[in-house]
């Protein structure tokens, strides 16, 4: 794939990021990512900004990001994840990228090839094989709200635009000089 | 043997870029992988190009290589286990009871009508079937159709018959249909606790001819193997017991391969017969990908036919094979709107609870069968490996889905989703 934003910024000049959203669709707060990936697709973004559904499967994800002419410098994903926080607390941290042993490895490879969409998931697979950047920062809610259902709670649904804020001011960190 | 090994061993490492070969040559034809976007009712929406069938040519040549490699390596694999202890014989063991409907249509018998469907699907290119205690018992779609009930009596389901109505007392034709057959099923959840003894699962109990059978790739090379139907054509042979092939030269030279119907049936032959059956489907594509190029040369480059959604009341079934193996789609139609969508699967088959006859499903028979061969020597050391294996070579699908219960060890992960396929 040859994105717009290759063809017209030098690298030089300007950092390349990838913005996505992580998660199940219909599974209320825990859909947080997924929905926000949707609505972050549909806006207008900087050239140096590309939007991708990354919830097709992390071994197709960075068998893709292998391939890409675009190397990006940052990555900012959006996903919800029950950590026992008050619910609807919004968090951005920086990812450390720190792998579990061989064999947690190969068990989120055996995971991802079978279909299991996590942040935590993609993360590991696409750092082991060396397509991610340094920079990856998350934008995570905590959830209230986690089995099947179309909405989000409230004191989740009122974070939406806050938590959209959050990934424009990482993606405009990312501008150099 | 370190060639396995997870993340670092060369065929791991090459399997897990190969994975992105298939995906591409589909999403060429298909829009997407999975879930293929060009695919509607009367054929494709997207127009083919000599282009898109090169793309797709030079796919399969990388495919073809990859596999004959494959082959060779399962069978190396498979003597190797058993010649190390032939006990691995009895892991996954059950009897060679398997359904299939069948692939690939031949486009001058095929014609999508019900009446007709025992002489297309015996044109298919996988020839449908039943294999019953080893021995196939029918390749008629119709039978295989008429023959299929659901059963959920150890489902989480309320029994559709309860109110004593059958919607559907024969099928078009004016045969039989049983009360527990999809066209006659309607879907009613009812959740309660686990229990082993009642209710333990979501997954019904598909049986046909109230046998207890399985569905895998393998199943379709078994069925074509043993049918002899074949269309005739210039790289594959179906010869009643056995089924040939003949990969043409690529990167790696020519060869011939021969896939015998085994005499024992458990988790290695499921392994070994799905490596074959690679080839043998790759075999088929190459066949329509050069019969593709002749086509369009001669200026025949339609891929739909006319279509529209009839209005009145009426019941379909669609027979194809997912990659996983048996698939069937059975629906009702009125005034233009679908009524009721059943779906038997793979895995519906594989993963199925007891029947209300007693018998277990095919993973539960196959764990019961299975010996523990593993070495271990305090409990905590004890992985299941073996019953992994069982259940694992039924299904590809299996490895993140199936988990050893061990008290305080148990491993759980739920899935809400699978995207490894377009199978739907």
């Amino acid at each position: 794939m040859t994105l717009q934003s290759e063809i017209r910024i030098p690298h030089s000049e300007i950092s390349r990021v990838l913005v996505s959203g992580i998660g199940y669709s219909n599974m209320s707060d825990l859909s947080f990512g997924r929905v926000l990936y949707g609505e972050m697709a549909e806006m207008g973004w900087p050239p140096h900004v590309h939007v991708e559904d990354l919830n097709f499967g992390p071994v197709m994800i960075y068998q893709w990001l292998e391939e890409s002419p675009v190397k990006y410098d940052k990555v900012v994903l959006v996903s919800a994840a029950n950590r026992g926080r008050e619910p609807g607390t919004l968090e951005v941290y920086a990812w450390d990228g720190v792998l579990p042993d061989n064999a947690g490895i190969q068990a989120c490879v055996e995971e991802a090839i079978t279909g299991v969409i996590s942040l935590e998931n993609l993360l590991i697979v696409c750092k082991h094989f060396g397509v991610l950047p340094d920079d990856v920062t998350i934008v995570e809610i905590e959830p209230q709200k986690e089995d099947f259902g179309l909405e989000f709670s409230p004191v989740v649904a009122a974070r939406v635009g806050e938590a959209i804020e959050l990934v424009k001011a990482e993606v405009m960190k990312a501008k150099r000089g | 043997m370190k060639g396995l090994n997870p993340l670092s061993g060369k065929l791991y490492l090459d399997g897990l870029k190969m994975t992105r070969v298939p995906r591409e040559a589909y999403s060429v034809l298909f829009g997407k992988y999975p879930h293929p976007q060009t695919v509607v009712p009367g054929g494709m929406s997207s127009t083919v190009t000599i282009t898109d069938f090169n793309e797709t040519y030079t796919r399969l040549q990388k495919m073809i290589d990859w596999t004959k490699r494959m082959i060779l390596l399962w069978d190396d694999l498979t003597e190797f286990f058993y010649d190390y202890n032939p006990e691995y014989k009895q892991v996954g063991a059950r009897a060679a009871n398997m359904i299939d409907l069948g692939m690939w249509d031949d486009e001058n018998s095929y014609d999508a009508s019900y009446a007709r469907c025992n002489e297309w699907g015996e044109a298919r290119w996988a020839t449908p079937g039943a294999v019953i205690d080893g021995q196939l018992v029918t390749t008629k779609l119709q039978q295989l159709n008429l023959g299929l009930e659901e059963f959920v009596e150890h489902s989480y389901y309320e029994d559709w018959n309860q109110n004593g109505k059958q919607r559907f007392m024969t099928d078009p034709s004016g045969a039989p249909l049983s009360p527990n057959h999809p066209w006659n099923k309607e879907t009613l959840p009812k959740p309660s606790k686990e229990s082993w003894k009642d209710r333990y699962t979501w997954d019904t109990a598909p049986r046909w001819d109230r046998q207890v059978v399985e569905a895998g790739a393998y199943a379709r090379i078994w069925t074509t193997a043993a049918a002899g139907l074949m269309p005739k054509n210039q790289f594959m042979e179906a010869t009643g017991h056995s089924l040939k092939f003949h990969m043409p030269k690529t990167m790696l030279r020519e060869m011939d391969f021969e896939w015998k119907i085994p005499t024992v049936w458990n988790a290695f032959e499921r392994n070994r017969a799905r490596a074959y059956c690679m080839g043998y489907n790759l075999m088929v594509a190459y066949t329509m990908v050069l019969k593709a190029f002749d086509l369009l040369r001669k200026g025949e480059d339609k891929v739909s036919t006319k279509f529209e959604v009839p209005m009145g009341e009426r019941i379909g079934v669609g027979f194809w094979g997912a990659g996983r193996g048996y698939l069937s789609h059975h629906l009702t139609l009125d005034k233009g709107a679908i009524t009721n969508y059943q779906i038997v699967t793979p895995s519906t088959f594989n993963a199925s609870p007891k029947d209300p006859f007693g018998n277990p499903g095919p993973y539960e028979e196959a764990v019961l069968n299975t010996p523990i061969l593993e070495d271990y020597a305090r409990p905590e050391d004890f992985t299941g490996v073996d019953m992994l294996r069982a259940i694992r070579s039924f299904d590809p699908c299996m490895p993140c889905t199936t988990h050893i219960y061990g008290g305080e060890r148990e491993i759980v992960r739920e899935v809400n989703t699978c995207a490894c396929s377009a199978e739907g």
